[in-house]
């Protein structure tokens, strides 16, 4: 029982984390109408900035996610600057192409700057687990899941409550309605792009919190951010978050249902039966991207 | 519209030019790093080329970088003393990207068009893997530092010579050996094995061809395997693994990963409050990864293998540990002295039979001792080593050798802190 226990709860905790990979993709996808094939390598880079950040200054979490935030709206800001305006009426694929060679860069001037060595970042406060009967719980999971929780509810609101947000949603629906009405799509492309590489460095945090990392894992990350979009669907953040959740746990409880060797085969069921259900719904929006 | 046609035609051209000066770039790049040559000359005054691939770009371009650099190294030192046979040292090293497929055409390069005296091998058995039909096709010798697999050798069927001092089916075998060495009171008698689902790892697990493997030595030396798992790659959650072995009572963790799936491991085991009287990881040597000291509590304790340590005195192993500590690299890799030995052997070979003939030098290398910085090593028939690994402790950031005990540099601590 104790391990069905501790299974399912760490599925759950990592789940949150893995809904938060997911994010940035949703958010890109789902509002900018932009596939960001960048987004494994920019976790692994949010996940090295933390890493720094935390060595140098030995930083609590909230900073270093707030510093993170900070340098990923920078770079956001030069990536928009310096690319992506040029690249607003362009075909979906030039902008595909284009992400793509960002991926390709920041993968490898993250190997130049850190090496390609994997890293581990150990915040001593956090190593340990909290106990509850026999369940252990282990500080880096809560963090991490409330990170991803926090951050879900953050979004959801600015986006249901406030103009900017209604703006995204509204351009979302309808780019030539939202011009009509007055909404700057181009500064509003700009912006859910800013959102989006943000979403994926806070998920860097996480990664580093949680994980060994090296600039070439940026694969797994970005394979794990797909399979919680397709199976989460590309019109709500809650869903993504939820997605990631029930993914978590599925994993987690499949080690303990199927031979520990064949969980994976879990995790592309839920991919295989998510595109059947959502294969209308992911054609239309593949086709409006 | 025409406009529109001709500047599309215009940026198509310059698009055209632009990737075709890239590859010419890419060329550039790759002749300034290595240099491509024509026939080798057999002129007494001709360099002597010794070629092979490494990962100077990719996954694993930071232990490649260490290759090279001892590479180097000796390639100066050999031509700072007259070279070899009184010819001058050429190291081609081309860049395989970490990938198996470019390194096996680039060793079709270095020995069709590079014409090279001798091969080197690349790092890991995954990109050196290919190039195995290859060097055999050929019947070049390939002095081989950089990766293992007892069924490789087998294959290559002694035209490549290992200079690990023990290959994947015998990783666990010191480890096994030591164990059984423990007084009762402090030998743990239950085992629970995780391993990576990847052909290196299941034949550490298993073994090959009726020999060494996990399983085969914990019957051996009398040990009851309580759990055994395999678990895919990329594997991010090994809680369930960790209480199983918790609740099956396993006194010892035995992980056969690769380096990420090692980190992740121990760090579920020391959050779960798991605390297995031995915890050792086979496959990889993550005790002297660079960066095994960041898992903090987590790493104190754990235990791997390694090929050679400073103490032992070696032929040469003071100067690579010294080599290493000059590049600010504390621990030594456990690739550092067999990449030492490997050149060592082509020195010692090319110069005892004055030959660069690979006939002659597979005979002389097959029939004699070589004195190198993994010990005085005499080759099996498949061109492998008899096991020779020492058994460590990783403990309050450095690590212990434990066995054997000739060479032990403390006592190993068992239930682990």
């Amino acid at each position: 029982m104790a391990v069905v226990l501790t299974t399912v709860v760490s599925g759950i905790l990592l789940g949150l984390m893995y809904g938060l990979t997911g994010m940035g993709l949703t958010f890109t996808m789902g509002f900018g109408k932009t596939m960001n094939v960048a987004q494994g390598t920019l976790i692994i880079l949010g996940a090295f900035f933390a890493l720094t950040f935390f060595n140098a200054w030995h930083l609590n979490v909230i900073v270093l996610v707030i510093l993170v935030m900070v340098l990923f709206g920078v770079l956001a800001g030069l990536l928009n600057l310096s690319l992506l305006r040029f690249l607003r009426d362009k075909s979906e694929i030039i902008t595909l192409l284009v992400l793509f060679g960002v991926a390709e860069v920041i993968e490898n001037v993250t190997s130049w700057i850190w090496t390609g060595n994997l890293q581990a970042m150990t915040i001593p406060t956090l190593q340990n687990s909290i106990q509850w009967g026999s369940l252990s719980l282990p500080k880096t999971d809560l963090v991490s899941a409330a990170i991803a929780v926090v951050a879900t509810g953050v979004l959801y609101l600015f986006l249901q409550y406030t103009y900017l947000g209604k703006a995204i949603r509204a351009s979302a629906q309808s780019d030539l309605y939202a011009r009509i009405l007055g909404v700057n799509t181009s500064q509003i492309r700009a912006i859910i792009f800013l959102i989006g590489l943000v979403l994926a460095g806070i998920a860097g945090v996480t990664v580093a919190l949680l994980f060994p990392f090296a600039p070439q894992d940026q694969d797994q990350w970005l394979v794990m951010a797909f399979i919680v979009v397709v199976v989460g669907g590309i019109d709500n953040i809650l869903s993504t978050l939820l997605a990631g959740l029930v993914i978590g746990v599925a994993q987690a409880l499949a080690g303990l249902v199927v031979p520990f060797q064949d969980q994976n085969l879990i995790l592309y069921a839920f991919l295989a039966i998510a595109l059947l259900f959502r294969n209308n719904q992911l054609a239309r929006r593949m086709r409006s991207l | 519209m025409a406009k529109k046609t001709w500047l599309r035609r215009t940026i198509g051209l310059l698009a055209t030019a632009a990737l075709s000066l890239g590859v010419a770039g890419c060329g550039a790049l790759n002749s300034t790093t290595a240099p491509h040559h024509q026939a080798a000359s057999t002129s007494s005054k001709a360099p002597i080329l010794i070629g092979g691939t490494l990962s100077l770009t990719g996954a694993f371009a930071d232990p490649s970088a260490q290759y090279k650099m001892v590479d180097e190294y000796w390639a100066n030192q050999i031509n700072k003393h007259g070279g070899l046979l009184g010819r001058p040292v050429k190291l081609i090293i081309l860049n395989d990207e970490s990938n198996p497929s470019t390194s096996a055409s680039e060793y079709e390069t270095l020995i069709n068009q590079d014409h090279v005296n001798l091969l080197l091998a690349p790092y890991t058995t995954y990109v050196g893997s290919p190039d195995v039909p290859i060097i055999l096709s050929h019947h070049m010798l390939m002095f081989n530092a950089g990766f293992v697999g007892e069924q490789l050798f087998d294959q290559a069927k002694g035209w490549m010579v290992s200079f690990y001092t023990y290959q994947d089916i015998q990783y666990t075998q010191n480890f096994f050996k030591w164990m059984h060495s423990l007084p009762a009171s402090k030998r743990p008698k239950t085992i629970a094995v995780l391993t990576d689902q990847n052909p290196f790892t299941i034949a550490d697990l298993q073994g090959y061809d009726g020999q060494g493997g996990l399983l085969r030595y914990a019957k051996q030396y009398g040990f009851k395997i309580v759990l055994n798992e395999q678990y895919p790659a990329g594997t991010t959650n090994f809680d369930s693994l960790i209480e199983q072995a918790k609740l099956k009572g396993a006194q010892a963790l035995v992980a056969l990963t690769l380096p990420n799936s090692g980190f992740l491991i121990a760090k579920t085991v020391y959050q779960l409050h798991y605390h297995p009287m031995v915890e050792f990881f086979g496959g990889s040597e993550v005790t002297t990864l660079p960066n095994w000291s960041s898992l903090g509590a987590a790493a104190n304790g754990t235990m791997s293998t390694t090929v050679a340590a400073p103490n032992q005195h070696f032929n040469g192993l003071a100067q690579i540990v010294a080599l290493f500590k000059a590049h600010g690299v504390k621990v030594l890799p456990s690739y550092a002295a067999s990449a030492y030995a490997a050149l060592q052997v082509i020195q010692q070979a090319v110069t005892a039979t004055h030959s660069l003939n690979q006939e002659v030098l597979y005979k002389y290398v097959h029939s004699h001792t070589f004195n190198t910085a993994v010990g005085r090593i005499h080759f099996a028939p498949n061109g492998t080593l008899p096991n020779t690994s020492l058994v460590l402790q990783y403990l309050h950031g450095t690590n212990v050798v434990v066995w054997p005990k000739q060479y032990a540099t403390g006592s190993a601590v068992v239930p682990m802190p």
